[in-house]
Order: C-alpha cells, then structure tokens, then sequence
C-alpha cells in the first residue's frame, strides 16, 4: 500500500510544471488611467512601475549619458529594443466589454522615465468603447502570459479617469479566479469598471 | 568507450564557449515570440493557484528587500546588510528553483531510469546549480567588459543558439538513456552506480542556460557598482537552487527505491521496474523535444 502511494508521487515530481520559461524574473506594478470623452471611452493610459533589478538592467543598456534621464532618442531605442516585441504578447493589456474587445494590435505615444530609482513605461491603449444609457461593465487585466513579468496593480491610486465629468464610474480591482494563464497556475487581478451617464 | 566520451567532452567545451547567453531569452519585452493565447481552459484548483501566488509574491518580497540591502551596502559598509543580503539571495535562489525550468524534469528522469544514490542525487543538483551560476556569471562579465553596454540586448541575440544547443543536448540524452535501458544486460539493482563524468555531462547540457535570476542580479550589483559581490550573490543563490534540485532528485531516487526496494528482478516487478526506466528516458525526450519546438 505505502510502495502504491509512493508511486502516485512520483508523475507529482516528474510532471513538467509547464515550460523551461518564466516564473517571474520581472516584477511591475501598473497603473491605469480611463479616458473617457462625449461618446464613451477612448481609451487607456497604461503605466509600468518596475522593480529596481531590471529597472537597473534598463537604465544602463539604455541611458548611454548616464544622465539619469531619457533623451527622445533613447526613449526611442527602449521602443525599439525593449518594448515593441510586446506586441506578440498583447502588450500585456486585455480589455472587454459588452459586445467586444481589445485585440492587442495596436498602441501609441509609448515613453520611458525615470522615477527615483525606478523604471516607468506609459503608453496609450486606443479602445472605443460607447456608454449608452443603460451603461456599461468594462473589465481591464494586465498580465503576463508567459510569466516572466508578475504584475500587479499598484497599491496607491491604480485606476485614475480623464474626462470623467458626467459619468459615474465605480471602479474595483479584484482576483479574476476564472481566468488563468501560465497553464492554468495563475490568475490576473482584473479591474472591473461600472460607467454609467450621470445626466440620464 | 573513452574515445567516444573524448569525442563528446569537446563538444560540450565548445557549447560551454559560445554560450553568449540564454539568461534573459525569454524576456519578452526584447525577444520573446510565443503568441501564446491565455489558456482559458485549464484552471487548475484554487490551493495550487493561491502557491503559485505566494511563491510569486515571496519572490517579489525578496527582491524588493534584496535590492534595498544592496544599496545600504553601496552607501555604508554595513556588514549585517551584507549578512542579511546573502541569507536573502540564498532563500531567494531555494524559492526561484521551485518554479519550472532550473533542470528538475531532466534530472528527476533521469534517476527514474538507472541505479542510483542520495549522494548522486545530491552531486547531480549541486553542479546543475553550480553550472547555472557560472554560465551567467561568465557570460555577463564577458559581455559586460568586451561591450560595455547593451548586454540585455546582447544577450537576445545569443539566447536562441544556446537554447536549442542545450535542448538538443537533452533529446541525445534522452535518447541514449533509452537505448541504454532497451540494450542493457544486467538487471538493475546490479548495475553499476553513475559515474561522476555522465552525471557532469547531464549537468552541463541542462546547467548550460544562464541562470535569468543570477543574471539579473549580477546586473543590478553592477549598476551599484558592487561588481563582487554580485559574484558572490550569485553563487550563494546557486546553493539555494541546489537544495531545491537535490531535494527533487532524492525524492525520486528514495521513491524508486522505496516502491521497487533491492530484491531480486522477476516476473511482475521487473515489468513494472523496466516501464518506469523506460518511462524516465520518454519523459527526457519528450521534454527536450517540447524545449527545441520552443526554442527553433
């Protein structure tokens, strides 16, 4: 009996426990900043803080002054060399509401700074997304994939709004245990948007 | 016999020289390429979700606090930071060895395959752990002083070559184990213990990719300017993965031996001995063919 136990552990110690890859190397805490006009949303602001190891990484490949600071140039070679390949991994951004979703494709007005001894990445995710009057629930995950980045929403302020005035917005942020990545071993934190017109 | 290992040795010399660097290859803000849909699907139970939680959480604690420690070091030497900073990296390098990857398939299968001691168990995990550390230490060092800069981009271009060298490394092996088995005459618990020269090949083809953790370090210490003891970090965080690797082996070897004990091989336990052997030698080629389709 004790050998049989024994041997249903042993496929526990064997099994790969998904690929080679990842488990995080990367942590970053993101930010989120609704922006919303007339019609509904337009879209997001999204903001990367990263730990100081691979803030530290970045900082020295990229800022070739060491002036501490990015000039335009290198803020254009982190796009290049340290940013665009996201785009295979969905700039980590995931978007869907009620009758549609973002498709990853496409973002703009990227920009790398430096904030105390941290890096920060901030892009703008185009999304439309029309309020009727009936309103609308809007879920936002930041996660990666693969793992290699944990990603969290930060503690202080993670969901701001731009254009706001005449809707009220209830925003909570929450662990989304129905959606996994990384094999089925991880869940996002999800942001859960209400957004309805105030005017009626 | 030994003309073929002579063979096979400067190979892996060569493999172990133009390692310029997997470490951050999977990164996928540089290189990454994997389009990998969210697996909606596959949801496994809460409790393993909420470890994979804290395990991430523990090393997102760790390395906030390592960082931190690194630089109260920079600005006064202060020998308890120091202390502490080790006793971290080496936790550090224990939790990072639970998560996938660090060699724990290969190795656990590998012992399913073949005779073998604790004391193998121990050595094969220590100088997995030890190769690791050196590859990244050597090969951000280099990086570091033939070119100055841009070494986690460098490292990209390199991370595909060493990727498929050493999972190509791992279906030979596999392979071999396989035939081994198949051909093999003597009943196990007669044959002979590993020799330390096929354990270190083993060590070298699964230890060759750069540890990303110790890379990252190495990094961060020298943006502090404390080149040493990023060196010295990363070998204390390859003791902490060895623990973690070793105590996976054992547990393998211990259970092979516990369910198939030392009496004689016949009959049903033979049968059963031989499809677990054999298994171990799938499991090796199927996971180095499952790390080459990712990496090619």
């Amino acid at each position: 009996m004790k050998r049989f136990l024994l041997l249903l552990l042993l496929p526990f110690f064997l099994l790969t426990r998904g690929e080679l890859k990842a488990h995080p190397h990367v942590f970053l805490d993101t930010r989120v900043t609704v922006v919303l006009d007339s019609e509904g949303v337009t879209g997001f602001w999204i903001e990367w803080e990263f730990d100081e190891m691979f803030s530290a990484m970045i900082i020295q490949d990229f800022d070739e002054d060491y002036d501490f600071s990015f000039s335009p140039a290198e803020i254009a070679n982190i796009e290049k060399n340290a940013f665009s390949n996201l785009k295979n991994f969905h700039y980590f951004t995931y978007v869907s509401w009620k009758g549609g979703e973002y498709t990853g494709k496409k973002i703009r007005d990227f920009s790398a700074s430096i904030r105390g001894d941290t890096l920060v990445y901030r892009f703008f995710v185009p999304c439309r997304i029309g309020i009727d009057d009936t309103g609308m629930v809007i879920k936002v995950w930041i996660y990666d994939d693969s793992y290699y980045c944990d990603v969290g929403f930060a503690e202080e302020e993670p969901a701001a709004f731009e254009g706001e005035k005449g809707y009220g917005i209830e925003a909570v942020i929450a662990r989304d245990e129905r959606i996994t990545y990384y094999f089925g071993q991880v869940s996002p934190q999800v942001l859960r948007l209400s957004v309805r017109r105030n005017d009626g | 016999m030994d003309r073929r290992r002579l063979i096979i040795l400067p190979v892996f010399i060569v493999l172990l020289l133009c390692v310029a660097a997997a470490a951050l290859g999977d990164n996928p803000f540089m290189g990454g390429t994997a389009v990998e849909k969210s697996k909606r699907g596959l949801n496994y139970p809460l409790f393993v979700k909420r470890f994979m939680r804290k395990i991430g959480l523990l090393q997102r604690n760790l390395n906030e606090r390592m960082t931190s420690l690194g630089k109260e070091i920079k600005t006064k030497e202060n020998p308890r930071a120091a202390f502490m900073l080790f006793a971290l990296v080496f936790a550090y390098g224990v939790v990072h060895a639970l998560g996938p990857g660090h060699g724990k398939t290969v190795s656990g299968s590998y012992f399913l395959t073949r005779r073998a001691t604790v004391k193998n168990g121990i050595i094969l995990g220590s100088v997995i752990a030890l190769i690791h550390a050196v590859s990244a230490v050597s090969v951000v060092l280099v990086l570091y002083f033939i070119l100055k800069k841009g070494i986690g981009v460098s490292m990209e271009h390199y991370s595909r070559v060493v990727k498929i060298i050493s999972a190509g490394a791992i279906v030979l092996i596999g392979l071999f184990l396989f035939a081994r088995r198949i051909l093999k005459k003597v009943p196990s618990e007669r044959e002979s213990l590993p020799r330390d020269r096929s354990i270190l090949l083993i060590a070298l083809a699964v230890g060759i990719v750069p540890c990303p953790g110790a890379v990252l370090i190495l990094l961060f210490s020298m943006s502090m300017d404390i080149i040493g003891y990023g060196v010295l970090l990363a070998f204390v965080m390859s003791l902490g993965m060895a623990l973690t690797i070793s105590v996976t082996c054992c547990a393998v070897i211990t259970a092979k031996k516990g369910i198939f004990g030392s009496g004689e091989e016949r009959g049903v336990r033979r049968t059963a001995l031989f499809s677990v052997e054999i298994t171990g030698a799938v499991i090796v080629v199927l996971f180095g063919t499952f790390l080459l389709a990712g990496a090619v």
